[in-house]
């Protein structure tokens, strides 16, 4: 196991009165696949949020590669490594797949400004269509694949994949698991949010469980099945026994 | 470079085409004919500038007159009390402009939607307001008079040369990576602030580059009716016609705003010709169909169903 690429201290997040993260502590090691799990409403997205700036923290500290990044901007922790995708698909519909390609911002990311690379892009995660195709156009799973292509523009260190194989069909959900599998092999590291727990737990290297803002469990898959705490987060058995 | 979006072979020969055409009228055309070409050459030049800040990333001025109008004034001011050259003079208009626009748009362009349009709105409106109240500066509600041009030639070509920067500016920047960026910020700018753009900094620069060149026109054309006062040139009627012209045509396209102004400046004026008592309900009535027959501009309704050769000169 490599040094932490990403490491989480006492993370805390308040909306009024609703305790979202309440003190999430957490290390990601360099070139490993970590999967965050846990019921709705349990802190998952908003964890990814605070970690890409887009929602402030009220306490705590997030380090990449030994940086403090909470309260930078979303995009200049993007540039220095650390790229996220959205539950929801967020493509730029107006534009081209070509087009989409351009946005991200970098030194690396000018590389796609040649059609050839552009195209190679489209192929490693699976995506077959032409580039001057209007994304607008692209069905709910390609729009997907090419979010997953467009995060790789700029080359980042760490890719948070907030549930990447929602709403997709089994053959392109196997796919991108394959995607994100080549990514660590070439030292990246990926965090995983997702539902799909058969893969998820072929895909991690290890998991993490929130559970209303909680962190209750962090090691290895096969364990996890087995923990109370999951258990009871999940299937409420907890109050059965009440 | 963006795929589509820039000036095709038809495309730059029809622009040089269109650049000709219109380099030859103060040769033949009637003094009103000039005088039309010319306000219709400063319309379209506004909505291009328009366009490089609304058009592109969505964030929609109400108030660009501001930049209009005090353009217009620095340059007045600088021939009358300077006595520089209306040239200079129109352009240091324009840098007034572009220096104003730094910290307004800092500061404004962290507002979304309405909010941002009212806030320039009210810009425009407060300039309004002081110049018509710092009268020892300005004139105040006298307004500011020009020596009488003599030089109608060389306004008409410096204003054409202006009109026709901005057509390049916007090709080059619809051609760029930053086009691209710009673009994208209208479509999702969390989206695209998690992909490590600075759109901030992206927004600005548009922005600035958006009030130079009404800047320089104000100037000009204050020199062109050696008359101005606050409501002429900080008149809110200067930036819906921006905003009008260039959703006609086809807001965020490089052709849009100069088809929409050239096309509703010949409109107006036709229907104020023949129909003076109801030219104005006409003209609204147009308008309200190309909402919503066209919402997304003529030019790129054209383009979806003319042929190859029309989208491509539209850059579609």
């Amino acid at each position: 196991m490599t040094a932490a690429v990403l490491q989480i201290e006492g993370l805390v997040k308040h909306f009024g009165g609703l305790h979202v993260l309440d003190g999430v502590d957490l290390d990601l090691a360099g070139g490993r696949i970590v999967g965050l799990l846990g019921p709705n409403g349990s802190g998952k997205t908003t964890l990814f949020n605070v970690i890409t700036g887009l929602v402030s923290a009220d306490a705590g500290a997030v380090r990449f590669e030994g940086r403090n990044i909470v309260g930078l901007p979303p995009d200049v922790i993007a540039r220095a490594g650390l790229v996220r995708t959205f539950q929801l698909s967020r493509i730029f519909s107006e534009l081209t797949v070509w087009e989409n390609l351009l946005v991200p911002g970098g030194p690396d990311a000018a590389r796609v400004l040649a059609r050839r690379h552009a195209a190679r892009l489209l192929e490693r995660v699976g995506l077959d269509v032409a580039l001057n195709v209007p994304a607008g156009s692209l069905s709910y799973g390609q729009r997907k694949l090419l979010e997953l292509a467009r995060a790789l523009v700029p080359n980042p260190e760490l890719l948070l994949l907030d549930e990447p194989f929602a709403g997709i069909n089994p053959v392109l959900c196997q796919r991108v698991a394959d995607v994100v599998r080549s990514l660590v092999a070439e030292g990246r590291t990926c965090f995983v949010v997702g539902h799909e727990m058969a893969l998820m737990m072929s895909l991690c290297d290890e998991v993490a469980v929130l559970h209303a803002g909680h962190l209750i469990f962090r090691g290895e898959p096969r364990a996890c099945r087995r923990d109370p705490a999951v258990m009871e987060a999940y299937m409420g058995t907890g109050r059965r026994r009440a | 470079m963006s795929p589509g979006a820039s000036l095709s072979r038809t495309g730059l020969a029809a622009a040089l085409t269109l650049l000709a055409g219109l380099a030859t009228v103060p040769f033949w055309g009637t003094g009103y004919g000039i005088a039309f070409s010319l306000l219709l050459l400063v319309s379209a030049g506004l909505a291009l500038s328009w366009n490089l800040i609304s058009g592109l990333t969505g964030y929609v001025s109400f108030g660009h007159a501001a930049f209009f109008g005090s353009g217009a004034y620095a340059a007045a001011l600088l021939i009358t009390d300077l006595h520089w050259h209306w040239l200079p003079a129109s352009f240091a208009g324009g840098c007034l402009a572009a220096a104003l626009a730094l910290p307004v748009g800092a500061i404004l362009l962290r507002l979304k939607g309405a909010f941002f349009a009212v806030s320039m709105l009210g810009l425009a409106e407060i300039l309004r307001y002081l110049t018509g109240q710092w009268s020892s500066l300005t004139g105040g509600g006298k307004g500011v008079y020009l020596p009488p041009v003599n030089t109608l030639t060389a306004v008409y070509f410096v204003i054409l040369g202006v009109t026709a920067t901005v057509f390049a500016v916007t090709s080059y920047i619809l051609r760029h990576p930053m086009g691209v960026k710009l673009r994208a910020i209208r479509d999702d700018e969390v989206a695209a602030r998690c992909l490590g753009v600075d759109t901030t900094r992206l927004k600005v620069l548009a922005f600035v580059l958006s009030a130079f060149f009404p800047g320089v026109l104000g100037g000009l054309y204050g020199w062109y009716v050696t008359y101005i006062e606050p409501d002429s040139v900080f008149n809110a009627g200067i930036s819906l016609n921006m905003l009008v012209m260039t959703f006609f045509g086809g807001a965020g396209t490089l052709w849009g705003p100069v088809v929409g102004a050239a096309l509703l400046e010949v409109v107006k004026e036709y229907l104020w010709a023949t129909l003076p008592s109801v030219y104005m309900i006409i003209f609204g009535v147009l308008l309200v169909l190309n909402i919503v027959v066209l919402p997304k501009g003529l030019v790129v309704w054209l383009g979806a169903r003319g042929r190859p050769a029309v989208r491509e000169a539209a850059g579609l």
